[in-house]
């Protein structure tokens, strides 16, 4: 596993940055929904199935920062639209499990992972460039929560919480809510 | 033309101290800065940073063509510094704006022990430093007191370090983290070569609830994980709140986007008479080139940029250079080359939170063995694998690599994440002049305004060399107390800090530490400073920061070189 060395400085040798992508709205939302054959609905199936979380932690009902739907933006504006449309045909027939076993949707649904978990988009062509979605998708990583931690320059936490155990979980090897 | 008392060269965390100083005794004080000034949004630095691909220590600072400085990628290494691609590379970095380095220091504010301030005398090694322990005992009150450090003085008292009597630190110490605490209660009382070791909390430059008769106008750390690259409520001191003090004595004025070419020597006295600098506007270059005079000048541009300056002030007085009769100008760069190793504990202790590093194992610091091989100090990381990985980034990617989704992806990550630990030995560097920096001489190799980068000839001994095989050694009877599966360390050949020893394969890190460049000592053949950090060559003339130290020991340089600063201020006050 680390047979190659990547440090936190150098693994994320991104490029400029999706800047015009985070600041779609939801018209431009609206419009790649209309168009494209992978819906709204089943980037959410994939994002619970490949995530491990539950949809109404994703995709809550009352939610301001909505970024799901940037997430989906980015994959529609980033991915081939061959790849899309048959990654939806797919999924008409097959659960999106089944499909994960497929080579040709690895890359797809692990860049979903990634997006959720950490909020950089990875390069379909080339696994070393990643850039960071927005400095929102930065801060609302999985990962970090899994962590039970913050994300790195954001602790909505209080002077010496670090000498206790987080006090919202208790058995974390088990696995952690959300 | 406004007359200036003194001329500081740099507005990073030596610079400032010296200005505040001598503003708050009436001198009149001017600071040339060639990098941007302090910045006015911190939250605008934290947007960089959030959104940098790359999140280095200079992540969040705007790149200047004008000014240009390291970061800690191996690109932005070799679009500044000029290195041999076939050599170890110097992998430290510095900051070129108001405020210079401090904005990403980690905090770490250890004193050298009285010991290594006498390696040559108590162990045979280089060379004792011109001033010791306890002349400087009181300078590092005064330096802690000024930086705002938190810290127990009971639990600093070991290999020798004592302080003043009564003394505390001005705040509270920082409670030690969890992956602190789950050392400690692994190895304290365990012996190594007939050391006992054990868990000791670190005095660090942020805030903690304020003992009496002390106030600072920082927030209490909050644990943002963050203090390398940028702290984002300012909890932790960076010399922008020094240069702020300065400023408001309105004895001090500051020019920034102004960089010094040269320094100009009066053939008759051999004083400094003036400095030469440039002035450039953003996106329009250079605006002004001129001079300007003061009584006393203090280079004060950190270790490389002081060096190069020097070195640049070539005339036909001087063929070597300014302050540089004894050819040591640029030599002896030092470092503490840093060891890693990682693993996972057996237990969760939950990395990922609070400060980047709340405590270490000093111990090893001192003991016979410096006859023989390098010391070092362990540094416990708060990060996790952040940073020898990239955790939690590797993690999830490689997990993904894997086919790994959904519930078990969620669990191997929280597995991992929980248990991280990885610890820095940070090894004491032998001080050779096969090491040294110098402006190169190749006109392709300048900045946008034409002025020389650094050419850097990055080095080490076989005492350093052994000080890393007793560091492994360390680390695998560690990790084994601590009941730890596998060490993880990293061997790629193709990493630049790559070399063998004893048949035993290693990488460093940098530890951003810049030191040795312009060495202080007990005559002039064999420094460039006396222990005023006076120029032996020009005696209105003084040399400031980490580049002053003789030999670096195993503590974090900038208290040393704060308390070393404050001392010299005393001095110049005095003169002028």
């Amino acid at each position: 596993m680390f047979n190659n060395y990547y440090s936190r400085r150098q693994i994320l040798k991104g490029s400029a940055g999706l800047a015009a992508t985070s600041l779609l709205n939801a018209c431009s939302f609206n419009i790649l929904q209309q168009t494209t054959d992978l819906t709204f609905e089943e980037f959410q199936i994939i994002s619970v199935f490949v995530t491990g979380f539950d949809k109404e932690t994703l995709f809550p009902p009352l939610d301001p920062i909505q970024i799901g739907k940037v997430y989906y933006t980015v994959l529609m504006e980033k991915t081939p639209k061959t790849t899309l449309t048959s990654l939806a045909k797919a999924m008409k027939q097959h659960s999106v499990e089944q499909l994960s076993q497929l080579n040709d949707f690895t890359d797809v649904l692990g860049n979903v992972a990634i997006m959720w978990y950490l909020g950089q988009w990875r390069d379909l062509n080339d696994k070393n460039i990643s850039t960071v979605i927005s400095s929102m998708a930065y801060t609302q990583g999985l990962a970090w929560q899994v962590a039970q931690a913050h994300p790195m320059g954001y602790s909505e936490f209080t002077f010496g919480y670090w000498s206790e155990a987080p006090s919202k979980y208790s058995n974390v090897n088990q696995g952690v809510g959300a | 033309m406004k007359q200036y008392d003194v001329v500081i060269v740099g507005a990073g965390i030596a610079g400032g101290l010296i200005a505040l100083e001598l503003a708050k005794a009436g001198k009149q004080v001017l600071i040339l800065e060639a990098g941007d000034p302090i910045p006015s949004s911190r939250q605008q630095l934290m947007e960089n940073f959030y959104r940098a691909s790359a999140k280095t220590p200079g992540s969040p600072y705007p790149e200047n063509k004008y000014a240009p400085f390291p970061d800690d990628t191996d690109k932005r290494l070799q679009d500044y510094y000029v290195q041999d691609k076939n050599r170890i590379f110097f992998k430290s970095t510095y900051d070129r704006l108001g405020g210079g380095t401090t904005w990403h220091w980690l905090g770490t504010s250890l004193r050298l022990l009285p010991s290594d301030f006498e390696m040559a005398t108590r162990y045979r090694q280089f060379t004792d430093w011109p001033i010791k322990y306890d002349e400087l005992n009181q300078w590092y009150s005064k330096a802690e007191w000024a930086i705002g450090v938190a810290g127990n003085a009971a639990d600093q008292s070991y290999l020798g370090i004592h302080f003043p009597k009564e003394y505390d630190y001005p705040m509270e110490q920082i409670p030690i983290s969890l992956v602190d605490q789950f050392i400690a209660k692994k190895i304290n009382g365990m012996r190594i070569d007939n050391i006992e070791l054990n868990v000791t909390a670190t005095p660090q430059g942020r805030n903690a609830p304020f003992r009496k008769n002390y106030t600072n106008g920082r927030r209490l750390c909050a644990g943002n994980t963050n203090c390398t690259p940028l702290c984002p409520i300012e909890a932790k001191y960076d010399a922008t709140f020094t240069l702020n003090e300065a400023l408001n004595t309105k004895n001090v004025d500051i020019w920034y986007r102004t960089v010094v070419k040269q320094v100009q020597i009066n053939p008759d006295d051999g004083k400094v008479k003036a400095v030469e600098y440039i002035q450039y506007a953003p996106e329009v270059g250079k605006i002004a080139q001129s001079t300007v005079s003061a009584k006393i000048f203090v280079l004060a541009a950190h270790g490389i940029e002081t060096a190069k300056i020097l070195l640049m002030s070539k005339s036909t007085q001087y063929p070597q250079g300014v302050a540089n009769s004894s050819g040591l100008v640029g030599k002896n760069l030092m470092d503490h080359p840093v060891l890693l190793v990682w693993g996972e504990l057996p237990e969760p202790v939950f990395p990922f939170r609070g400060p980047l590093s709340t405590a270490g194992i000093e111990n090893l610091r001192d003991g016979d063995f410096r006859k023989e091989r390098a010391a070092f100090r362990i540094e416990i990381g708060n990060e996790g694998w952040n940073w020898p990985t990239g955790s939690p980034d590797t993690n999830v990617k490689n997990l993904v690599d894997k086919n790994v989704f959904g519930k078990e992806l969620k669990e191997a990550l929280a597995n991992t994440l929980t248990r991280q630990m990885r610890l820095g030995f940070l090894i004491e560097q032998d001080p050779v002049e096969s090491s040294w920096t110098a402006p190169s001489e190749n006109p392709n190799e300048v900045d946008a305004l034409g002025i020389p980068r650094p050419v850097i000839h990055y080095d080490f001994g076989d005492y350093t060399k052994r000080g890393f095989v007793a560091a492994l050694k360390t680390a695998e009877m560690l990790f084994q107390q601590m009941g730890i599966a596998t060490l993880h360390r990293n061997t790629d050949p193709k990493n630049t800090g790559y070399f063998e020893y004893d048949g035993i394969p290693f990488t460093f890190e940098g530890a951003g530490h810049v030191m040795g460049t312009y060495r202080m000592g007990e005559k002039p053949s064999n420094s460039v400073v006396n222990k005023d950090q006076r120029s032996w060559d020009h005696e209105n003339l003084f040399l400031v920061g980490s580049g002053t130290f003789p030999t670096v020991a195993t503590a974090n340089p900038t208290l040393t070189l704060a308390a070393l600063c404050l001392r010299t201020a005393e001095i110049i006050k005095q003169q002028c």
